[in-house]
C-alpha cells in the first residue's frame, strides 16, 4: 500500500500537478486582491471570501481531474495489471489509491490554506474549520472521482460523472428545498412524486453544501452543529464510495 | 497536389467572403451592457451560489461595486436605476445581512443621485435592513433618517425610519435622540420633549456634556412651547374680548 501511495505521489510530481495548481492559486489570489481593492467597504473581507472561495474550486477541480485521468492512464499503460499482480489484495489497492490521492490533496489544502492565513483571516477558528472542511471536501472528491474512473472506461466520462455528482452535492439541499415547496407542478400528484423522487436521489448524494462554507472565514462558526455535520457526512461517505469502487473492482476481469 | 491547395484556397476564399459577409450582418447585434443588472429570483440566487453563499454575495457586491463603470464606460448616478439597486440590496441581505457593504453603498454612493426621488429606493433598503436589530445597525438608521430628512425632504418617512432607534440601549444618546431631532423638524415640539425626557429619565451613566446639550434643549423646547402657548391664550382672550365687546 505504501509502494502504491509513494507512486502517486511521485506521478504527481511528475505531472508538476503541486506548481500547477499552486500557480493557478495564486495567480487567483493576485487577480481577487485587484478586485476587491475597488470595493469601497470590506476589501478584506472581499478579497479573502474570494481567493478561498475560488481555491476550493480550483483544488477539488485539479484534484478530480488529476484522479481520474490518472487512473486511465494506469489502465491504458497496464500499470494496473502490475499493481494486481503483486500480493496485493485489490481492496486494498483501492484503499491504497484513494490514501495516495488524498496525499496529494491534502498538500495541496495545507499549501492553499497556509497562503490564505497570510492573507489575515479575520475569525481564527473559522479559518481552521474551514481548512479542515476543505481537506475532508477534497478526500470526498478523491473517493467519488476514483469511483468513477474505475468503474468508466473513458477519463472524460470518468470526469463528467465527478463533475455532475459535485455539482448536485452542492446543490442537493437547494433541489430538495425546491421540491419540498410543492411549487414545481401545477398538478398535486407530479409535485408529490418530484419530492419523493429528489428526497431518493438525495439519500446517496453528499451534502457537499455544508463543507468550506467561506462565510465561517469572516463570521466563524455561529452553528457548532455545522462541524458535525459535515465531519459526520465525510466519515461515512467515503467509506461507503470506497466500499462501491472495491465490489466493482473486485468484480473486474484483467 | 497543386490542384488540390487551389481547390481548398478557393473554399478558404469563398469562406473568408461569407465570414466577412456575416460580420457586416451581425456587428450591430451587441451585447446590452446595461449599468444595473436585471434582477434575478432568490431561487435563482440560491442556485447559483453553489452552496456557499458567502461567495455569491461577495460576487455580487463586487458587481453592484462597479455596476456602471464597466467596459470604459461611466455613468452618472440619475441614469441608475435604483428599484432595481434595492432589490438587489434585498436580495443580497439573504446572503449575508450581517456585512455593512450594501449599506454604505446605499448611504454613501447611490444616495448621491442627482434625481432625488430615487433616495427614497435606498432609505427603504436601509430602513429594511437595519429596523429589527437596531442596536447593530443604529448608524444606517440614521443615516436613512439624515437622507430622508434633508435630502427627500419627507418628515413622514424620516419618522417612520428614525422611531426604531428610540429607547434602544447601548448606542449613542444622540442616535436615540434621533426621533427627537424629527420631531422637532416636523414641529411637534412637545413628542420631541418627551423623547429626550424618556432618554433622561432611563440612562444612568450619561456624560456632563451630553447632560448640558439634553438640558439645553428641554429648557429651550419648553421655553419655546410656553411661547407657543402664551400666544395661544393671548389670540383666544383677544377673541373672548372681542365677542363680548360686540
Amino acid at each position: 500500500m505504501n509502494t502504491t501511495t509513494r507512486f502517486i505521489l511521485l506521478t504527481a510530481i511528475r505531472d508538476k500537478l503541486f506548481p500547477a495548481l499552486f500557480i493557478l492559486i495564486l495567480a487567483v489570489i493576485g487577480i481577487t486582491r485587484a478586485l476587491a481593492s475597488t470595493a469601497m467597504l470590506e476589501d478584506q473581507q472581499m478579497h479573502m471570501v474570494m481567493s478561498a472561495g475560488l481555491a476550493r474550486i480550483i483544488i477539488n477541480i485539479g484534484v478530480a481531474v488529476f484522479v481520474c485521468f490518472h487512473v486511465r492512464s494506469m489502465y491504458d499503460s497496464k500499470e494496473i495489471d502490475v499493481m494486481i499482480s503483486r500480493p496485493l489484495s485489490r481492496p486494498k489497492l483501492v484503499f491504497g489509491l484513494w490514501c495516495g490521492f488524498s496525499i496529494v490533496a491534502t498538500l495541496l489544502c495545507i499549501a492553499s490554506s497556509a497562503v490564505l492565513f497570510l492573507l489575515s483571516p479575520i475569525d481564527i477558528a473559522g479559518y481552521v474549520t474551514w481548512s479542515g472542511s476543505l481537506l475532508l471536501e477534497c478526500w470526498i472528491m478523491v473517493a467519488i472521482a476514483l469511483f468513477a474512473s474505475l468503474t468508466n472506461k473513458g477519463a472524460v466520462t470518468s470526469v463528467m460523472v465527478t463533475f455532475t455528482l459535485y455539482i448536485l452535492g452542492r446543490l442537493m439541499a437547494f433541489f430538495v428545498a425546491t421540491a419540498n415547496s410543492k411549487m414545481i407542478f401545477k398538478d398535486k400528484w407530479l409535485n408529490d412524486i418530484a419530492e419523493y423522487g429528489i428526497e431518493l436521489i438525495s439519500v446517496i448524494i453528499p451534502r457537499l453544501d455544508m463543507f468550506a462554507d467561506t462565510e465561517w472565514l469572516l463570521y466563524g462558526v455561529t452553528d457548532k452543529a455545522d462541524i458535525a455535520f459535515f465531519t459526520t457526512q465525510g466519515m461515512i461517505f467515503i467509506p461507503f464510495v470506497l466500499a462501491l469502487s472495491i465490489i466493482d473492482f473486485s468484480k473486474k476481469q484483467f | 497536389m497543386t490542384s488540390t491547395i487551389r481547390y481548398y484556397s478557393m473554399i478558404a476564399l469563398l469562406l473568408l467572403a461569407m465570414q466577412g459577409t456575416f460580420w457586416w450582418a451581425s456587428f450591430g447585434r451587441l451585447p446590452d451592457l446595461g449599468v444595473v443588472p436585471d434582477n434575478i429570483t432568490n431561487e435563482e440566487m440560491q442556485m447559483l451560489s453553489f452552496g456557499d453563499p458567502q461567495l455569491l454575495f461577495r460576487i455580487l457586491a463586487f458587481r453592484m461595486n462597479n455596476a456602471g463603470d464597466t467596459f470604459g464606460r461611466f455613468t452618472t448616478l440619475r441614469d441608475y436605476d435604483m428599484e432595481k439597486i434595492e432589490q438587489w440590496f434585498m436580495q443580497m441581505d439573504s446572503l449575508d445581512n450581517i456585512s455593512n457593504h450594501p449599506a454604505s453603498m446605499s448611504a454613501y454612493y447611490f444616495s448621491q443621485t442627482q434625481h432625488t426621488p430615487d433616495v427614497r429606493h435606498l432609505i427603504n433598503y436601509l430602513y429594511e435592513h437595519s429596523k429589527n436589530r437596531p442596536e447593530e445597525k443604529w448608524w444606517w438608521l440614521t443615516q436613512a433618517t439624515y437622507l430622508a430628512l434633508h435630502k427627500l425632504e419627507d418628515s413622514d418617512l424620516a419618522l417612520k425610519v428614525a422611531k426604531p432607534l428610540q429607547g434602544v440601549e447601548n448606542i449613542p444618546y444622540w442616535a436615540q435622540q434621533m426621533p427627537a431631532f424629527v420631531y422637532e423638524k416636523r414641529g411637534e415640539l412637545e413628542d420631541a420633549y418627551l423623547i429626550m425626557r424618556a432618554i433622561l429619565e432611563s440612562e444612568q451613566d450619561m456624560e456632563q456634556s451630553e447632560i448640558n446639550y439634553m438640558k439645553y434643549f428641554i429648557e429651550e423646547r419648553l421655553e419655546r412651547m410656553q411661547e407657543e402657548e402664551a400666544a395661544l391664550l393671548e389670540k383666544k382672550q383677544k377673541q373672548l374680548d372681542t365677542a363680548s365687546d360686540k
